[in-house]
């Protein structure tokens, strides 16, 4: 399994990627500090390249989540054929929950810390 | 003893002689001249001896003298005549010569005396003076002389005749002796007039003997000699018949034109062939100004454009039947209308005429006005002194119902008064008109078919030429309408005056014309003091929105009544707010007479409405800080907390002597930390925020907060080589919170170090655009990276906003400044271009002793 994970905050990284470790949920995970290098590599990348699943966090400096879903849209048959896009966020606001209703790239809402049973989720068949 | 004489005496004899002797040889060259010679002809006998005679002699006698010499030397001539020589000095001297010649000598001896002027003309005047003392003596004609001292030197048969004296008797007196005293002062005018050379002619008044007085016809002249005037003569033909003659045609003539030009009618006198031959003063004031050039002129010759015209038709008929004329014309050439009588007789044609222009200007005048009085929609009766109907207009029957027929011969009070006339205003001025004074009333009257009808009545007499009351002409102006008007205004203001809101009542345009006691309690205006004015005017300021009542106009005219808010102005100046409703009232036709406004104060609900509002824009701010609050709650509050969760379960899941382990506990000191930090800024913008509206403001100085702020970032600032250019004035003040202004410029120094661009040493420039009159304004520029504007404008100054993403802003740098600002009032604004730089605007309002309000 493939994950990219995508949040400014290096310590949400360390733990997200250190419990998808410990649940053995995915031998490779890349991560990326600003979500433009993360567009720049999928844009690149060739259908079997995609990850499985994205990891998004949705307040960045520069281009934060939503407008990371903007910018993905072209592109977005591309991404579907082979990738889930989850919200990962400390945010508590509920209008930011019902704002994913808006990105049907989004996959699912998950709240920081994120837990093992999200990643149990993330790493099922197609729910 | 003659012969006893020796050649010396001879020379003594020759020397002393008033005679010139002389010889000369035969070709006329002087041989001896003696001394004579210098007094009689100007020269010595020195100058003379050697010169030819011809030299002196007069030219015209040269030829004689060589004829009278040659004879003399053949002996064939007396040797004794007259010549002339010419003196030095020019003078012509005339000279009686004694010639003989001496063949011996071969010489002309030769003796000469001068003669005189008179001596040689006595033989001339003694032959003439027969002739002229002949002349002068029998002469018909006056003839005397006088001296320049004005004594008669000699008078002739005819003046000492008529005088009734002798010569000797007038002779040696003055000729103004004889006369009158005018006619010796006119005498003596002339007199001088020919001593200074001129010659006169005047008419003069003798008195003849036996007391009778005669005319002559004087002329006078100057008797000149030597180009001086030595006397006058006089000759004076008697002209006394004649004279008389014109006297009295001049007498008769000058009586007449007395006559005639005391005649107040304009005259003149035409001959049988057209010729002015008198002209009065009357008539030439009026239309013959160039009186005296008209005489003996033909008046179809001097006035060709009357050829044909009225005056010469009627001036030919008078002429022609022997019959007087009168008519009444134009005359273009004097613009006005005129009566002519012409009277013709043998002598001509006596015409007599008078201006009389006003009466006929005064006559169309009237038609005109009886024509205007048939048409016009007043009624106009025209009654005799006894106040019986003579006539009537359409007007009047359109009012009352009575044709003019019905009328005629009627005193109109008798059926146009019925018993519920208040005949009061009538009866109060009826002795007026009585007397003949004009007069004007208002009255109900009525009509034929029983109506009632108010009618405004003027009265005028009219009296005749002697001053006698003729007629009486009345104008009726129907005024039922205003009187209703004003009747149900009376009714409405009844009603009107017994609300505690204020009533106005104004006419269709808008003047006032009624209002309440309550208007007056309102607003501080009497209704004196509101009659008339508009509304507007009155009442609004420039505050007032006049734009409400045009909105909302059309539905007031299409008859709705309309309402609305207003604030005015009251009489002492202060403001109030009033609900409006006004209601136009139509007559029966659908126009709009009058407008009916009711006015209650609502000040004290419109205050708390605007309190209301301030409430609602404070909670809408306090609402969207709240947000901004759950914002940061949600979002950089719960992001520390989250990650320490997190860290707290990785700690119970890994080893604790795993690497993992450690770094999962620096990392949940790290939140920790980073949670700390969130609160803090939290508590810092608490604490602006409660402090709004309540910020204390002192002098501050610009330039010193900014320097105290450097001072804190002395170290950053070294260390990324960075420079700052302050161009402030030393003493560029504002009213600011001292913190504020530190908080601001610290954030915004500490932002440029921050985001400096990392390919030239950092540059900042802040400088003052004047110490405006509202405030400051700075900018404050730095050369550093700069961030996308498009991409951040609107969340550059938000809170955790944050544009780069290498740097560990937090988001509230600018977040701060924001606040800061405009918690004194001020504001901030920002361009940016990334890789150049960046600029903040910042203007700060110059509020003394002001607490802020939002």
């Amino acid at each position: 399994m493939k994950i990219f994970i995508i949040d400014d905050d290096e310590v949400s990284i360390f733990f997200a990627r250190h419990l998808l470790l410990l649940e053995n949920a995915a031998p490779d995970i890349t991560t990326f500090l600003c979500a433009e290098e993360a567009l720049q590599t999928l844009q690149a990348s060739a259908v079997p390249d995609l990850p499985d699943a994205i990891f998004l966090d949705l307040n960045m400096p520069i281009m934060d989540g939503w407008e990371f879903l903007e910018a993905l849209a072209p592109i977005a048959q591309k991404i579907t054929q082979n990738c889930r896009i989850f919200i990962l966020t400390s945010s508590l606001d509920y209008s930011d929950i019902l704002k994913i209703k808006d990105y049907p790239l989004v996959s699912g809402f998950i709240h920081k810390p994120i837990k093992q049973e999200d990643i149990q989720m993330v790493i099922s068949p197609q729910m | 003893m003659e012969i006893g004489l020796n050649t010396a005496a001879w020379e003594r004899f020759i020397r002393v002689s008033p005679d010139l002797f002389c010889t000369f040889d035969i070709n006329g060259i002087f041989i001896y001249v003696n001394e004579a010679s210098a007094t009689v002809l100007g020269y010595s006998r020195e100058t003379l001896c050697g010169r030819a005679y011809s030299e002196f002699l007069s030219p015209e006698y040269r030829a004689i003298m060589e004829r009278v010499l040659q004879d003399l030397k053949e002996g064939t001539h007396l040797g004794s005549f007259e010549n002339c020589f010419i003196h030095q000095n020019g003078k012509v001297v005339p000279l009686l010569w004694s010639l003989a010649w001496a063949e011996e000598d071969n010489l002309y001896y030769a003796t000469g005396r001068e003669i005189t002027d008179t001596e040689q003309n006595i033989l001339k005047l003694t032959k003439s003076e027969q002739q002229f003392k002949l002349l002068f003596d029998l002469n018909p004609d006056l003839i005397f002389h006088e001296s320049p001292q004005g004594l008669i030197t000699e008078a002739n048969q005819s003046l000492c005749n008529l005088l009734g004296l002798t010569s000797t008797e007038v002779v040696n007196r003055p000729f103004t002796s004889f006369l009158s005293p005018d006619m010796a002062s006119l005498s003596e005018q002339n007199f001088r007039a020919a001593l200074q050379g001129n010659t006169s002619q005047f008419d003069l008044q003798l008195p003849a003997k036996g007391g009778e007085r005669k005319v002559f016809e004087i002329t006078r002249y100057p008797l000149m000699a030597d180009g001086q005037v030595i006397g006058v003569q006089t000759i004076g033909k008697d002209s006394t018949p004649l004279k008389t003659a014109l006297e009295t045609i001049e007498d008769q003539s000058n009586t007449l034109e007395t006559i005639f030009d005391s005649i107040t009618d304009g005259f003149y006198l035409l001959s049988r062939n057209w010729n002015f031959l008198f002209i009065n003063q009357k008539a030439s004031e009026l239309y013959l100004p160039d009186k005296d050039n008209l005489i003996g002129k033909n008046i179809w010759q001097a006035f060709p454009a009357e050829v044909n015209g009225v005056f010469y038709k009627q001036y030919h008929d008078a002429f022609e039947t022997g019959k007087p004329v009168h008519f009444e014309t134009y005359y273009a050439g004097g613009d006005a209308w005129v009566e002519v009588r012409a009277y013709p007789s043998a002598e001509g044609l006596f015409v007599y005429f008078q201006d009389i222009t006003e009466r006929v200007r005064a006559r169309e005048e009237l038609e005109k006005l009886s024509l205007v009085a048939s048409h016009t929609n007043n009624g106009v009766i025209i009654t005799n002194s006894k106040r019986e109907i003579e006539w009537v207009n359409e007007g009047f029957t359109r009012l009352t119902g009575y044709s003019k027929e019905e009328v005629k011969g009627r005193i109109p009070s008798e059926f146009l008064h019925n018993p519920r006339t208040e005949v009061k205003a009538f009866e109060a001025v009826k002795h007026k008109m009585l007397k003949g004074e004009p007069i004007a009333f208002e009255i109900r009257n009525t009509r034929k078919d029983g109506a009632d009808i108010w009618l405004s009545v003027q009265v005028n007499p009219i009296f005749n030429d002697q001053g006698i009351l003729e007629k009486y002409i009345t104008i009726q102006t129907d005024i039922t309408q205003r009187i209703k008007n004003q009747q149900e205004l009376e009714k409405l203001s009844l009603v009107a005056s017994k609300t505690s809101n204020g009533v106005l009542i104004a006419d269709k345009n808008w003047h006032i014309e009624w209002v309440n006691n309550g208007f007056t309690r309102l607003y501080g205006y009497t209704l004196e003091e509101a009659i008339g004015k508009r509304p507007s005017v009155l009442l609004h300021s420039f505050k007032t929105d006049p734009t409400v009542y045009k909105s909302l106009e059309e539905k007031l005219l299409r008859g709705e009544p309309i309402s609305y808010e207003i604030l005015n102005l009251k009489k002492n100046g202060e403001e109030v707010w009033i609900s409006l409703e006004i209601t136009a009232i139509f007559d029966e036709n659908g126009d709009i007479v009058r407008f009916i406004e009711v006015e209650t104060d609502i000040t004290a609900l419109k205050n708390s409405e605007l309190e209301l509002s301030t409430l609602a824009q404070d909670l809408y701010r306090q609402n969207r800080d709240l947000q901004q609050f759950t914002y940061i709650v949600s979002h950089n509050l719960r992001a520390p907390v989250a990650n320490a969760l997190g860290m707290a379960q990785l700690l119970t899941l890994t080893d604790k002597t795993s690497e993992v382990y450690d770094l999962s506990v620096a990392n949940l000191q790290k939140s920790i930390q980073q949670l700390d930090i969130v609160l803090k800024d939290v508590n810092a913008i608490l604490s602006i925020r409660d402090s709004q509206g309540n910020v204390t403001l002192e002098k501050a100085n610009i330039k010193l907060v900014i320097q105290q702020a450097l001072a804190s970032l002395q170290e950053p600032l070294q260390q990324s080589n960075g420079e700052v250019h302050i161009n402030l004035a030393e003493d560029l003040g504002v009213w600011a919170n001292k913190a504020y202004l530190y908080s601001i410029f610290y954030n915004l120094l500490s932002n440029a170090i921050k985001y400096r661009s990392e390919a030239r040493p950092l540059k900042v420039k802040i400088k003052s655009y004047g110490n405006l009159e509202k405030g400051v304004l700075l900018s404050f520029s730095d050369n550093g990276s700069g961030f996308d504007l498009e991409k951040a404008k609107n969340n550059i100054f938000k809170l955790y906003k944050r544009f780069h993403a290498t740097n560990n802003g937090r988001g509230i740098g600018l977040y701060l400044v924001k606040t800061h600002l405009e918690a004194m009032g001020g504001y901030i604004e920002v361009n940016s271009q990334v890789g150049l730089g960046t600029r903040f605007l910042i203007y700060l309002p110059n509020l003394q002793h002001e607490n802020i309000h939002h």
